[in-house]
């Protein structure tokens, strides 16, 4: 199995095969043969000579999760084509899954970069969602009172006069 | 810690005469000759209990509940349907939607319950409606016994500029502030340009960090002072403000104390909360390294005497500012058990879960808390779902997979399990690990050691910054204050760690063999469903994961 995964800022193709008992990988560097076992649904024994790891997977869509060594990494498999960023360039964008509690503008308003535009709601705090730059309100997407799931258009500005 | 060290004041006042114990208060029938406080019967106790709360705290309830052989009921919101304070109680039943207001606040559908199911009395938790005053009447109008203080005394605590005064009259010294006698907001900025800035602008009914905003400008107060009001407005339906000069370098202090209906008042030593973000604690040891023996007399002492100036029953904490000088300052008394109340149960061998309860069936403190003994040191982290990667914003989802730490000196209070969803309605905190050890060094290898062992799968929690907090020099040091985050990891990022590669073997081996078991290893379960699972199709169909 060839696949590439998004750790931080980092893109790592790996390359794996299964063999029975061992599984050989190679994630950029040379290529290394670990013996295998699982302990319980998701949690993996991996070893090298007497060298070995508890490790513990889960997975979501493309989201990989995997504790080993004390830490936990956070991964994507990462579909090449498929530009990171997500939401909508030019708008103020929910950084997190929340409530509209306060939309502080409307179409038309002039504002100026860091006013507060919308106040979300999450896990019992408030925040202020700022304009990233001065401009022109086109669009306000947020109705007060209902869930946003994070990375949406909460409001959107009109594009910049002599902007390319 | 010397002997000396370790003995407590027990009797702040002469027994006091035997006032009829608030016992379990059935309907209120003709008066029965009190029992002697100082019988020899076992205390009375309760058969049932409503817990008013959720997740952790309903969990830790719970547990007590169950080793003394009372009924433990639970209420849940929607959401909350299939939350672990829910699925591990007797008897469980649905209060209302998401909004707090239309289930945990709900006081109407909590005494409705709690009568239905045959309770004798509520326990409040922390949050919600533990420093609610006229919830703990109407419990009381419905012959269910409030497990917390009598109601005058939340009230006469609950706002904080009214305690602000007590203490003053009661010689206890408190931050230098305004009286908020006017919300006007132009009179309180006034009061602050007097004061001095920076200032606190604090929500007299708050707590948490809600409604608590640093003003470092006069030009910065009027929208601080709004915010502020907005959040105490809807988090506690009271938007009074006060401001309290900003402390240049204090420590977070606090005393635990506990009441009994016989006279008994005692302090259960501190608590140093100094390790916060945003106003929230989240790091809390005992003893605290800037105690002296005579330092805890003289605040223990105090913290005793603020108790009694409010008349107080059950378990309370007094909470300090001590200075640079080693001054300290009343800030305020939480009248319910605290989050970080497991350290002290840690160093003094007491249950407060149970003292609660004892002392709310009218028996009197037992010896063990009359004349406590500090032993060992204790720390707690607090794991909140937030992602230190991304400003800490708050990360609700599902958690995937949970592998709790355990082994000596280390205790888990939390409410996940595996296929768990966090949702944005509640505060994001997750489970709180507590270590306890024969001296802070020790307690500190445990927690480093706990933390690590710790795996929470699926949504981001803090658990590489609280670990980062106890990597820094001024950490083990014992050099806390307030502002310590601030000072030491204000530009903190997160570790870019490298996965060895045995990790991306295990990742390859997730995808290629997951949840199909190996000779050796236990059978597949399904408690997060892969697609080997849904391949064999009845598997997944358990709700949602859910245990």
């Amino acid at each position: 199995m060839d696949r590439a995964y998004r750790h931080g800022d980092d893109v790592v193709k790996v390359s794996s095969r299964l063999d029975g008992d061992r599984i050989h990988v190679s994630a950029g560097e040379a290529a290394r043969t670990f013996s295998w076992e699982e302990l319980a649904p998701g949690e993996y024994l991996v070893r090298e000579n007497g060298v070995q790891h508890r490790c513990v997977v889960a997975r979501d869509g493309d989201e990989r999760w995997i504790w080993i060594d004390g830490h936990v990494h956070h991964l994507q498999i990462a579909s090449d084509a498929r530009p990171r960023a997500a939401g909508t360039a030019g708008a103020l964008n929910s950084p997190m899954p929340g409530q509209v509690l306060k939309v502080l503008v409307q179409p038309g308003d002039s504002v100026r970069k860091n006013q507060t535009l919308v106040i979300l709601e999450a896990m019992k705090m408030q925040y202020e969602m700022m304009s990233p730059r001065d401009g022109t309100v086109a669009a306000v997407h947020a109705r007060e009172g209902t869930q946003v799931p994070g990375g949406v258009a909460l409001v959107t500005l009109a594009d910049e006069p002599g902007a390319p | 810690m010397s002997a000396k060290a370790g003995k407590s004041k027990s009797q702040a006042a002469a027994p006091a005469a035997p006032a009829a114990p608030a016992g379990p208060a059935g309907p209120t029938g003709p008066a029965a000759p009190a029992p002697s406080p100082w019988s020899t019967q076992p205390p009375k106790m309760f058969r049932k209990v409503l817990i008013a709360n959720r997740g952790e705290i309903a969990i830790r309830i719970q547990r007590t509940l169950r080793e003394l052989g009372v009924g433990a009921v639970a209420v849940y919101s929607e959401p909350d349907a299939r939350a672990s304070h829910v699925t591990r109680a007797d008897e469980a039943y649905l209060l209302g939607p998401a909004e707090a207001a239309q289930s945990y606040l709900n006081q109407d559908k909590l005494i409705e319950i709690a009568t239905y199911a045959g309770c004798d009395a509520v326990h409040p938790g922390y949050g919600f409606l533990s420093e609610n005053a006229a919830f703990a009447r109407r419990c009381a109008g419905a012959g269910l016994v409030f497990i917390g203080p009598p109601p005058a005394a939340i009230e006469a605590m609950g706002s904080k500029i009214g305690a602000r005064r007590i203490m003053q009259k009661s010689g206890v010294p408190v931050v230098p502030g305004s009286d908020g006698a006017s919300q006007d907001l132009a009179v309180i900025e006034k009061a602050a340009a007097a004061i001095g800035f920076p200032v606190l602008v604090k929500a007299s009914a708050g707590g948490g960090g809600k409604g608590m905003r640093i003003v470092e400008r006069a030009a910065d107060f009027r929208g601080a002072a709004t915010l502020a009001r907005g959040e105490a407005e809807k988090a506690f339906g009271d938007g009074t403000l006060y401001v309290e000069k900003y402390l240049e370098s204090p420590r977070h202090i606090e005393f635990q104390v506990f009441a009994d209906a016989h006279g008994n008042c005692v302090h259960l030593f501190e608590r140093e909360c100094s390790i916060q973000r945003r106003h929230q604690k989240i790091i809390e040891e005992t003893p605290s390294p800037a105690m002296t023996p005579d330092l805890r007399a003289r605040m223990g002492e105090a913290a005793v005497a603020a108790a009694l100036a409010v008349d107080y029953r059950g378990a309370g904490t007094i909470e300090f500012m001590l200075d640079a000088y080693g001054d300290f300052y009343f800030l305020e008394m939480n009248t319910r058990l605290q989050v970080e109340h497991p350290i002290t149960e840690m160093v003094t061998g007491l249950d407060l879960v149970r003292l609660q309860l004892e002392v709310a069936a009218g028996a009197p403190l037992p010896p063990e808390a009359l004349a406590p003994v500090q032993r060992g040191h204790a720390l707690e982290c607090r794991i909140y779902a937030e992602d230190p990667a991304h400003g800490f914003l708050p990360g609700s989802g599902t958690v995937q997979r949970i592998r709790h730490p355990g082994g000596p000196g280390v205790r888990v209070d939390g409410a996940l399990r595996d296929g768990l969803e966090v949702s944005i309605h509640y505060d994001p905190m997750l489970a709180k690990v507590i270590t306890v050890g024969r001296d802070r060094d020790e307690s500190w290898l445990r927690m480093r050691r706990a933390l690590a062992e710790f795996v929470i799968l699926g949504i981001p929690t803090n658990l590489t910054y609280l670990q980062a907090i106890l990597e820094t020099d001024a950490y083990r040091r014992g050099a806390l204050t307030t502002h310590f985050l601030a000072e030491h990891l204000a530009d903190w990022k997160p570790e870019m760690v490298p996965l060895p590669d045995a990790g991306w073997a295990a990742l390859a081996l997730h995808d290629l063999v997951g949840g199909r078991a190996r000779a050796g290893g236990a059978a597949a379960d399904a408690s997060v469903a892969s697609p080997w699972d849904t391949l064999t199709g009845w598997r997944h169909a358990a709700e949602n994961g859910g245990r």
